[in-house]
């Protein structure tokens, strides 16, 4: 995949995550569209193209939000080449429950990075990111976050495939 | 690809956003951020209207057997507002004949500048509203935004030269100083957890009642006392220093679509 076309998805994704009303916010949780757009994009670059598109999406969610600036350029850049380095040596079967690990543990790592980062910038430690990882809405954010991926993955696999059933069949869309 | 030299390029990225962060510390990133904030400008507003327009239509639907009960509810709280500003009116009149014998001036009027709500945070764990106002406006940190009731719903924590962005009075990281109306104890309006706001660092001994509503206090750029919530429920603990005050915003936060800025 090209990286502007990676890039234009993302900023997309950017700018309907940000709109006032999410239309996927059903119960009191809603999906980070952003953080999915760009684990699942991760799945489609190589190392030096994640990078770039991590650090993008960084300072354009940064823009945006109101977590201190750099914030999530360095937490997206960990939790990326995490899920690189898992995705290549570790989870490397192409399984689903691989796809649903890798996705976990990125996730997990994301918003810790992204609280000690913002502690970290801001000099201080009024930051609540910490309490928010054991917070409900965050873990039901994590769940519907997964629950989008899972969905973009099962496609992306069968338009790579062409076969819509194999839930547990090797789907493999590494670059 | 070696992971030798992943992991250079990957220290190299992590330099690159170093000397972004301390570019930024030392404000030399701010043309830049306002030329980019306009790029998510138009998108934005564009987007926002769809979004509302669509919520308004959908919720029409749902809302009529709603609107029924609250017709009656709002007939009987009507009746009772109509008496109270009555009450108030002779108050107001009694007030100025006061300050007239005691040579005082008037309360001063509050100005302020209207603005929309154009974006949220992209994180779902914060509340926090972009707005189409920014410096070019007038707007500065700190200041003070109502809804277009007058109730409080937070403060100006970022600004861009065409955006803003407002920290709401529900986000973990807001913490507001503000006293009871009624019986004038002071305290913190702050979010514990994302599971609601309370009313903290309220001694055992203070009294505090249900449904007594909870102002802001002057602090920071706004000298404006705005309502914020109501008391919903008090529980006292002997072995413990505060009591737990559970409060109820009075703005609907999931709602806000215009607030208003206090200039002073």
């Amino acid at each position: 995949m090209k990286i502007a076309h990676a890039v234009l998805i993302l900023i997309l994704s950017i700018v309907i995550q940000a709109s006032p009303v999410r239309l996927f916010d059903l119960f009191s949780f809603a999906p980070n569209l952003s953080l999915v757009a760009l684990f699942l994009l991760c799945y489609f670059l190589s190392f030096e193209k994640l990078l770039i598109l991590a650090i993008i999406a960084g300072i354009a969610i940064d823009l945006l939000s109101s977590v201190s600036f750099g914030s999530t350029s360095l937490a997206a850049m960990g939790a990326c080449s995490l899920s690189f380095y898992l995705r290549k040596n570790v989870l490397k079967g192409g399984r689903i429950a691989d796809f649903f690990l890798n996705s976990l543990i990125t996730f997990f790592v994301f918003y810790f990075l992204l609280g000690q980062a913002d502690i970290f910038l801001k000099s201080s430690t009024d930051y609540a990111a910490i309490f928010n990882l054991i917070n409900i809405n965050l873990a039901g954010e994590i769940l519907f976050n997964l629950a989008l991926s899972a969905a973009a993955y099962y496609l992306a696999g069968y338009y790579k495939s062409g076969k819509i059933y194999g839930f547990t069949r090797n789907i493999k869309i590494s670059p | 690809m070696r992971p030798v030299k992943r992991k250079i390029k990957f220290f190299v990225a992590i330099i690159f956003i170093a000397a972004i962060i301390f570019l930024n510390n030392k404000n030399y990133l701010e043309p830049f951020k306002n030329k980019f904030s306009y790029f998510f400008y138009y998108p934005e507003i564009i987007i926002s209207k769809i979004t509302f327009s669509a919520r308004d239509s959908l919720r029409l639907i749902f809302e009529i057997r709603k609107a029924y009960d609250d017709k009656i509810f709002l007939i009987d709280e009507n009746n009772k507002l109509r008496k109270q500003i009555s009450d108030l009116k002779e108050a107001d009149n009694e007030n100025k004949i006061l300050r007239n014998i005691l040579n005082l001036p008037l309360a001063k009027e509050h100005s302020f500048i209207d603005g929309t709500v154009i974006g949220k945070d992209p994180y779902n764990f914060s509340d926090y509203l972009l707005i189409n106002r920014g410096s070019e406006a007038g707007i500065g940190k700190e200041m003070a935004v109502v809804d277009q009731s007058g109730f409080y719903i937070g403060r100006i924590i970022n600004v861009l030269s065409n955006t803003a962005g407002v920290l709401l009075v529900t986000d973990n990281r807001s913490a507001i100083s503000a006293i009871d109306q009624n019986t004038r104890v002071r305290g913190l309006v702050k979010n514990d957890r994302n599971i609601g706001l309370y009313f903290d660092m309220v001694l055992q001994d203070a009294e505090v009642r249900v449904d007594d509503i909870i102002v802001s206090l002057p602090i920071g750029a706004s000298a404006a006392v705005q309502p914020i919530a109501k008391v919903i429920s008090i529980e006292k603990y002997p072995n413990k220093t505060f009591q737990k005050i559970k409060l109820s915003p009075l703005a609907d936060m999931k709602k806000i679509e215009k607030v208003f800025i206090l200039l002073d």
